[in-house]
């Protein structure tokens, strides 16, 4: 039997409200949303659309004005642990290393000394750093970067994964990269993903499912399950299976946009 | 050695030369004016014997030991009190709304102009004078470090209040190590604050320190102690400037900067 207990993140009716200068602006219409333990979602839409405000709110980083968000059971009232954020501006500690980055996430969690230092290390290695362990943020490039944000975040072993735009910045190939090293730690460490992007091919790639999104106001408007290959590489990458999903969202978003303008 | 080396060289250098050169032209200069007026002026070969007899008769190093103590002490606290205050009116919007139109009006006043009362109330003992100098050194200071606490990128204070940090950790592991830059700038611009008031302090109300010793010199014409003095206070000047610089340098070496 199938219940909203069964879900790992559960979107129950959530609307958000502004107030802009007087006037109120609805950033995300009544929206529900399950996520299953272990999924990996992408949240696909132009900008305007709430999917920002989505996670944040997920995360506790923003206040839902009706509706509730429930994650492992409990509902969200502030940040926490059991929830690691990616920002796609890295979001690093400039004064602190590498290393120090990730070990700033496992002294949250109360693991010191020795231990610290080579769960540190592990992670690093997870995400190919390891050599860089003693750099400051600012020798690194952006993709390097983000791998070390990928780090922080899985140091903090998370149950739920939010990542917003996190590879919006690259370039194509390192884009590609992290992505595959992306999906492989996935595998591994088996965390529940929600992944913003305004890229739709990233999405198909990346998602089980793709949640399609609109603007003013924003609002959910497609979900398209992702059939591709659980392993997916460069051949999946450059399959029509995949262009054909692509295509099927891309003309969602734009039939959307049409729509928009006859409102 | 080719002569593109050279020119390699001497723009290394060139910093340094220019420099030096400058310090020699001023020293020149000042020779120059003794000559021109050797009554009113002394130049620095005069200024060097008043300071040999300054070390020799043993009232230099104590005069110089004074102030600097009263600079560091009323410098020290300042600085403290800043940092603490910063924080906390960077933090708390309701503490800012009550706290900020009181520093506004001190920030205006000259702590020059405070002298009369804080003789008044703490006499003419060194309280009176490391008062007068934490008034200085404090205001700047809190400006700048509150200026710092405002500008942490709140992207961080986000990615750590997701990685599970309460706001005692906040505080110490984010918002303080990210206003360093801040806090250095602001200790550079409070030791000037204090160390400018201080000699205005002696000179108004002391019976030691460097303030003091121009005083005294120039109720006795004395102008080689006189420019001694001077001199000395701008060197001492520069000496705690640089100190904090390189202070900040090992400090902010993880920060991205310009050139």
């Amino acid at each position: 039997m199938m219940s909203a207990r069964d879900d790992k993140i559960h979107v129950d009716r959530v609307e958000k409200r502004y107030q802009v200068g007087g006037r109120q602006i609805l950033a995300l219409r009544e929206t529900s949303l399950q996520v299953k333990e272990g999924e990996f979602i992408c949240l696909v839409g132009p900008t305007g659309c709430g999917k920002t405000t989505l996670l944040n709110m997920i995360a506790g980083l923003e206040s839902v004005t009706s509706g509730k968000i429930v994650v492992s059971g409990k509902e969200v009232h502030k940040p926490g642990r059991d929830r690691g954020v990616v920002f796609q501006q890295y979001a690093l500690f400039p004064w602190l290393t590498v290393r120090k980055n990730v070990e700033f996430a496992l002294s949250m969690r109360g693991i010191k000394g020795v231990e610290r230092t080579e769960m540190a290390g592990e992670f690093l290695s997870l995400v190919n750093l390891k050599e860089f362990e003693n750099a400051f943020p600012k020798q690194l490039s952006g993709g390097m970067k983000q791998r070390v944000a990928l780090a922080r975040a899985y140091a903090a072993q998370p149950d739920v994964l939010l990542m917003d735009e996190p590879f919006g910045a690259l370039d194509a190939d390192t884009k590609a990269q992290l992505q595959e090293d992306l999906l492989s730690s996935w595998r591994q460490l088996k965390t529940t993903i929600i992944f913003i992007t305004h890229d739709v091919e990233e999405a198909v790639f990346l998602a089980q499912r793709v949640i399609v999104m609109a603007a003013k106001p924003g609002r959910v408007t497609a979900e398209v399950k992702i059939d591709l290959p659980f392993i997916r590489n460069h051949s999946v990458r450059f399959s029509s299976e995949l262009l054909h999903y692509k295509n099927d969202i891309w003309n969602r978003l734009h039939s959307q946009r049409a729509d928009d303008d006859l409102i | 050695m080719k002569w593109g080396d050279w020119v390699t060289k001497i723009t290394k250098y060139s910093q340094r030369i220019f420099g030096m050169l400058s310090i020699i032209a001023g020293l020149g200069i000042w020779q120059v004016a003794e000559l021109k007026l050797p009554t009113l002026v002394a130049g620095p070969i005069q200024v060097g014997y008043a300071l040999i007899a300054g070390l020799q008769n043993g009232t230099l190093i104590p005069d110089v030991f004074i102030s600097l103590e009263r600079v560091l002490e009323g410098f020290i606290l300042a600085l403290l009190c800043a940092v603490i205050l910063g924080f906390i009116i960077g933090w708390y919007q309701p503490i800012r709304w009550i706290l900020n139109p009181w520093l506004q009006f001190l920030r205006m006043i000259p702590p020059i102009a405070l002298i009369p009362l804080v003789v008044v109330y703490l006499g003419v003992g060194q309280p009176a004078k490391v008062f007068v100098i934490f008034f200085a050194a404090f205001l700047v200071m809190l400006v700048t470090i509150y200026q710092g606490v405002r500008q942490v990128d709140v992207t961080l204070v986000r990615a750590a209040r997701v990685l599970g940090c309460n706001d005692w950790i906040l505080f110490f592991r984010v918002i303080l190590p990210a206003s360093i830059p801040y806090i250095f700038t602001a200790m550079r611009l409070g030791i000037a604050a204090a160390w400018t008031t201080l000699v205005a302090a002696e000179l108004i109300a002391a019976s030691h320190g460097l303030g003091f010793m121009i005083e005294q010199a120039s109720n006795y014409f004395e102008m080689p102690v006189v420019y001694l003095g001077i001199t000395i206070i701008g060197a001492l000047g520069i000496a705690m400037d640089r100190g904090i610089l390189a202070l900040e340098g090992k400090f902010t070496l993880w920060q991205e900067k310009i050139l």
